[in-house]
């Protein structure tokens, strides 16, 4: 079965001005309703997380940008194919021309399963060699976003380490001290359009939530500073990195003017020129779609290339993160770093299943920890999986908001199902995700 | 008594009711879809389309629940096709000859029933396009989300353009076919008895007039001056004998 075509468009000066709830800088306007093929059907509005879709049946319908989270949950879900994204390809096929640059390619986990739909195979043949090949094909360096992820388990796990021992455990040790306002529960921070989400409708909650960047922004960093100093020996400067993402929210995430931490840090260590204008740890986004534009713009065909080895050490990552992608997969990965450190033991077995996967859009489960600073007695951690905001996530933030909230640590998927279903991801014209709040399928990685 | 009753009170209301609304159901959603006014008039064209769609459903299921023979007995003379049915295209009744001067066919009508070939046809395309309407509207409005974008792609195009083609059918065929039948028009139209004289039902529809109407005698009647007058006989239905 083939996938629908998404139109884009390319940004505009309007892009980058801020305004309204952006600020200078921020993506805005990332997915907009062509009004000429919106017939109005009013699907869309039901599926927007934010509300930001006005219109009514019948009546063609536009998004607010000031309210939109630009999850496209939209866009996926519009039968009409009426709702477009804005693309970065032109930018980024001009940075591959030019010898100048070079071009890394940062790689979410759930790219790889759908890519392969693009070019007409099933979802997941597409093998990471085959995948990793392509992208160099086209011109590319690779930083896999999975040890990126690997990177934003370490620090979220440990993070949420922190949390327990100074919460829970009365731990109030001067570099503990900073928890004092980070309260549980913990909610991770890897999904922008969840974080969006929180500073528009929920600041209250904005304490709560991870301080760990997402796996993208991680990377984008790391490239420019480590990877680029110790591994690569090129100037950061000349450095252009990319998403490739299954969401079209990272678009805006990469956006975020307080995502430049590798320019304060090269700066810092005198690694930069005085005069140097401030750079984005990552300068572009591109969609699953996107891509996949880019290798028939390029004339690759995935699924035809040969598969390589890794090269460089930036191509390789852990099972850890490759469940990332899976709607409680970022949970399960850090409760794996946190049951060790607690416990001071590997967990019984490493799967811990119950949060995994997609049945409902609220999975609940305990996780007894025996803690090492009690003497190993047990403590029962309560865990929640939120996928998709829409629906589900209210009564939750709700609970946290009074003080009534059962769980520890709160995983937030916008998507339904976590980012195998994210708005950058090929667009099913049998709309798979659209029965997905009734019947929900489950979507593995 | 020179008259029988071709449209019941309940076909009358069914038929009548559907035909309003269906207009009304039919410009809205035109409108609507072809986008000839504005946001605020489309809102509120629509908020009629859907309550028309309300008063079009119930009278549809009221119909068929509340005068189940009628709808057998529409349905059985629609359904029920004979040598005369099919021999009724080979001058598509006479009309193109009367209305066109398009010599097309013998000159005679093979004898029709209740409803002529052409009208069969019409009208069970209409039955069926009623039906598929209320569904799929109806689902479109309460149940996106059970249906996968596929599913609901299909049946907004079947719709949206079912509901076009039949009205273009029913505004250019079926009215001015109907406006020229005048007997039959008034039958289901006016207000009062669905009745049409024997002389027409005998012309327009032998078959039917042969088959299911019976001619009784009368028999130890009076008349309104409490005479005896037992000449001549009345219609009735063969079934009702
Ligand atoms: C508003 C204009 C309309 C007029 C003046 C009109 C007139 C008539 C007349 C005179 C008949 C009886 C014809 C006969 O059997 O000899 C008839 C039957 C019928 N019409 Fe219409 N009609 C109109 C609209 C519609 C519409 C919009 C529909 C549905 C799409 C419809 C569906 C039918 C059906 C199903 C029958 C056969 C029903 C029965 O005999 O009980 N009509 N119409
Ligand atoms: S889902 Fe698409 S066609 Fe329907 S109202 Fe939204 S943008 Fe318009
Ligand atoms: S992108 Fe997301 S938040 Fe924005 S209008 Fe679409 S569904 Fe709503
Ligand atoms: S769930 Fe994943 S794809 Fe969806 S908005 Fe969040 S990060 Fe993006």
């Amino acid at each position: 079965m083939g996938v629908q075509k998404i139109a884009t468009f390319s940004p505009s000066e309007k892009t980058f001005t801020g305004g309204g709830t952006f600020l200078p800088g921020e993506v805005k306007g990332i997915i907009r309703i062509n009004p000429n093929k919106c017939v109005g059907c009013d699907t869309c509005r039901h599926h927007c997380p934010a509300g930001a879709i006005k219109g009514s049946l019948g009546v063609t319908h536009h998004i607010e940008e000031d309210l939109c989270l630009s999850c496209g949950q939209c866009l996926v879900n519009c039968p009409f194919g009426a709702i477009e994204q804005m693309s970065f390809l032109d930018e980024v096929l001009s940075r591959l021309k030019d010898p100048d640059y070079t071009v890394v390619a940062i790689i979410a986990p759930a790219v790889r399963v759908a890519l392969a739909e693009e070019f007409g195979a099933p979802p997941g043949t597409l093998t990471v060699h085959r995948m990793h090949a392509a992208f160099k094909k086209a011109g590319f360096r690779i930083y896999e976003n999975n040890l990126a992820a690997d990177q934003t388990i370490m620090e979220e796990g440990y993070e949420f380490i922190a949390k327990v021992k100074y919460w829970l455990l009365g731990d109030k040790t001067p570099e503990l001290e900073k928890f004092a306002e980070h309260p549980l529960p913990h909610f991770t921070s890897c999904c922008p359009a969840w974080i969006r989400y929180a500073e528009l409708y929920w600041p209250d909650i904005l304490p709560h939530i991870s301080g760990a960047k997402s796996p993208q922004q991680m990377a984008g960093a790391t490239v420019k500073t480590w990877v680029a100093l110790r591994l690569w020996n090129i100037d950061p400067r000349k450095i252009y990195t990319v998403g490739i993402m299954p969401c079209t929210a990272k678009i805006y995430e990469a956006s975020r003017p307080e995502f430049k931490s590798a320019f304060y840090w090269l700066k810092e260590k005198g690694h930069l020129p005085e005069d140097t204008p401030p750079f984005p740890d990552v300068d572009a986004v591109l969609t699953t779609r996107d891509a996949a534009e880019l290798f028939r713009c390029l004339n690759i065909n995935p699924l035809n290339v040969s598969p390589e080895k890794e090269t460089d050490i930036t191509e390789v990552y852990t099972g850890g993160a490759t469940i990332f992608g899976n709607s409680g997969g970022v949970t399960e990965a850090a409760l794996r770093t946190a049951y060790c450190v607690l416990s001071g033991q590997e967990p019984s077995s490493w799967n811990i299943e119950a949060v995994r996967g997609h049945t409902t859009g609220v999975r609940t489960a305990k996780l007894a920890i025996p803690l090492k600073p009690l003497g190993g007695k047990k403590a029962n951690f309560h865990i929640c999986v939120v996928n998709g905001v829409k629906n589900h996530l209210e009564p939750i933030l709700e609970d946290v908001v009074i003080g009534k909230s059962p769980f520890h640590f709160i995983e937030v998927m916008n998507c339904p199902g976590g980012c195998i279903n994210g708005g950058g991801q090929p667009v099913n014209p049998m709309g798979t995700s659209w029965i997905d709040p009734l019947l929900p399928l489950p979507l593995k990685a | 008594m020179d008259k029988v009753l071709k449209f019941s009170v309940t076909e009358k209301i069914f038929h009548n009711v559907n035909a309003v609304s269906w207009y009304v159901l039919a410009i809205t959603g035109i409108i609507v879809y072809f986008n000839l006014a504005g946001s605020e008039t489309k809102n509120f064209l629509m908020q009629i389309h859907i309550w028309a769609g309300v008063v079009f459903t119930f009278n549809f299921l009221a119909f068929i629940f509340l005068a189940p023979h009628r709808f057998y007995i529409l349905m059985k003379n629609l359904l029920e096709w004979d040598k005369d049915t099919f021999a009724w295209f080979k001058n598509l009744g006479g009309y193109p000859r009367r209305f066109f001067k398009i010599n097309i066919g013998p000159e005679e009508v093979a004898p029709q029933g209740k409803f002529n070939a052409g009208q069969k046809l019409t009208y069970l395309f209409f039955i069926f396009m009623i039906i598929a309407l209320i569904v799929t509207g109806w689902f479109l409005y309460f149940a996106k989300h059970s249906m996968g974008k596929g599913l609901f792609l299909m049946f907004f195009y079947l719709h949206v353009w079912g509901s076009i083609i039949t009205t273009l059918i029913a505004t250019f065929g079926h009215i001015p076919l109907s406006i020229a039948n005048k007997e039959d028009l008034l039958a289901m139209w006016r207000i009062g008895p669905g009745t049409v004289s024997l002389k027409w039902a005998k012309h327009h529809n032998p078959k039917w007039f042969q088959n299911d109407v019976i001619m009784r005698p009368l028999q130890n009647c009076r008349d309104q001056y409490g005479k005896h007058n037992c000449k001549g006989s009345v219609p009735i239905f063969r079934n009702e004998k």
